[in-house]
């Protein structure tokens, strides 16, 4: 590995995944609240199918 | 569904899988993509096996690229993957549903299930194993691939596999289990300084965002508190681990002291348990983070039970500073009712006490000093002796599945043992935390300001120093005679 400063790897690190989180986050908030998620209609069509399947 | 319905449907999906994968252990010999001479799992190994992969520990008393066929990595280790943190989101919605608005209701488990797995799990997963196959992590159905010659003339063969599906789900869904022995040190599990540190972005997605929705749902500053405590339980354990420096011995050269803290550390506050060195390269003080983290569990933990742990802590704080300002303890302007508060004291108090009591046993019944080998001297067991046994339990108990021991644990005691830890410390505090959100979900809310805030610095303050008092009220006493005077 070339070497990478350990400061350099926590700021990316912790940015990256809070960033992400928040994303994460919102998408999770809005499937508790039962609130339309992005892409809310072919999701639902697999879900749908998962559902019959059981 | 009402909390019981909820935890019956998750009781009855997670025991139905374990079943199935129990099974696919016992007969993988005779099941295809079996090797020559590929035996089936003992009933201990084959039983502890299936308790620790449906139960998110991932506890390995086996060598996976030695004993395990291709269909029992992918069925019984990468399937149940995506079943444990699945049930433990599922519980962690309900939970938080609890908390929106009186009589919200606790959802349907297996709406929730079968959403999580496949809108979220699934997708991110199935990226991410492209993205590591592009940086060398292999995918294939091959069990072997023999190259070249080596400098000395000779065929070399490696061990291959679904490794890339295995890594991802075992990182994103906190499972830890790696397809290896050696788990993530082995370079075909994490190839270079790029992947270890792209896993631990993995490993913090989910229960970073666990308050982010909770303070969308709930406010905002509830969350953000939530949050704060968490990323402030991290940084004291990272911080205390690197006070002194870690290895050379045990670590992974490609990685260094810093990168293996850091993959490690960040692993097992979070109940991964995925480790990319040995733990016996790493200092008295790291080991004491890692305990640290396997004692609070909700620093920031795993996915859904993490958060959930945190609002038991948040339970817990509310009451007894209510206590100490003589308010009626209430949260979000909910009065905390004395069985709450016996629910949630109850739920701290399962966890010493299925690490301690095992503990003892292993000890006093000789099962401890049998496997400790160089660490037993004469009639008395080392530091790291105790250590490696409290590890042991403590990494079950909280679902974590890091351990010293190995392979040198495949024995009956333990296997049962363990097995019996990961079941209690798993179920017992789900199913206590789910009597908490029915309990809630059914209160009525004042049109009062709380008495006591639960956001802001203040609260965030004292949220952190009373976890971390109440974990040392319990565990420092073991901690001295373990790690700390290694």
């Amino acid at each position: 590995m070339t070497y990478v400063d350990p400061i350099v790897q926590i700021t990316v690190l912790f940015g990256g995944s809070l960033g992400a989180a928040i994303l994460f986050g919102l998408y999770i908030a809005r499937m508790i609240s039962f609130e339309m998620r992005p892409l809310e209609k072919p999701l639902a069509k697999i879900e749908n199918g998962f559902f019959r399947l059981i | 569904m009402t909390w019981k319905e909820y935890l019956f449907a998750l009781l009855l999906t997670d025991g139905i899988v374990a079943a199935i994968i129990f099974v696919i252990f016992l007969i993988q010999n005779i099941l295809p993509t079996a090797n020559l001479g590929l035996k089936g799992l003992s009933v201990d190994l084959a039983f502890n096996n299936a308790i620790s992969f449906i139960t998110n520990t991932d506890l390995q008393h086996y060598a996976g690229d030695q004993q395990l066929s291709i269909l029992s990595q992918m069925i019984g280790v990468t399937f149940p993957m995506f079943i444990a943190p699945a049930s433990a989101m599922a519980a962690g919605f309900a939970f938080i549903r609890a908390f929106i608005r009186k009589n919200f209701g606790l959802g349907n488990f297996y709406v929730d299930f079968i959403r999580i797995t496949i809108t979220l799990l699934l997708p991110v997963a199935f990226i991410s194993s492209l993205l590591l196959m592009f940086w060398g992590v292999p995918q294939t159905l091959n069990s072997s691939v023999t190259i070249g010659r080596t400098l000395e003339g000779y065929k070399q063969t490696f061990t291959i596999g679904p490794v890339a599906s295995l890594e991802s789900i075992k990182m994103l869904g906190h499972n830890g289990g790696g397809f290896f022995g050696s788990n993530s040190a082995h370079p075909f599990e994490n190839p270079s300084g790029f992947t270890n540190i792209y896993e631990v972005f993995l490993i913090l997605i989910i229960p970073l965002s666990f308050p982010i929705a909770y303070g969308k749902l709930v406010g905002r500053g509830r969350g953000v508190a939530i949050l704060i405590a968490m990323i402030i339980g991290l940084g004291t354990m990272f911080t205390l681990a690197l006070i002194t420096r870690s290895g050379p011995t045990g670590l992974e050269t490609r990685f260094g002291s810093f990168g293996s803290l850091l993959f490690n550390v960040i692993s097992i506050a979070t109940n991964t348990g995925a480790v990319n060195s040995a733990l016996t390269g790493m200092s008295p003080n790291a080991v004491t983070s890692l305990f640290l983290g396997m004692f609070v569990q909700a620093i920031p933990g795993a996915a859904g039970t993490g958060m959930m742990t945190m609002i038991v802590y948040v339970l817990l704080t509310l009451f007894i500073v209510g206590l100490m300002v003589g308010k009626t303890p209430e949260y979000m302007s909910m009065k905390i009712s004395p069985r709450d508060i016996k629910l949630a004291v109850f739920i701290f108090l399962v966890h010493p006490a299925l690490i301690l009591i095992p503990t003892v046993i292993a000890f006093t019944t000789g099962n401890a000093q049998a496997i400790l080998d160089n660490d037993v001297q004469g009639e008395k067991v080392t530091h790291l002796g105790y250590t490696k046994t409290l590890y042991e339990y403590t990494s079950a108990a909280a679902n974590n599945g890091s351990d010293y021991f190995g392979t040198s644990a495949n024995t009956p005691f333990w296997n049962w043992s363990t097995g019996l830890v990961m079941l209690l410390g798993r179920f017992v505090p789900l199913g206590l935390m789910l009597a908490i959100a029915g309990s809630f979900t059914a209160k009525d809310r004042k049109e009062v300001i709380e008495p006591i805030k639960t956001e802001g610095p203040l609260f965030i303050s004292v949220l952190v120093i009373m976890t971390f008092l109440l974990t040392a009220l319990t565990f420092f006493p073991f901690l001295v005679i373990g790690p700390l005077s290694m």
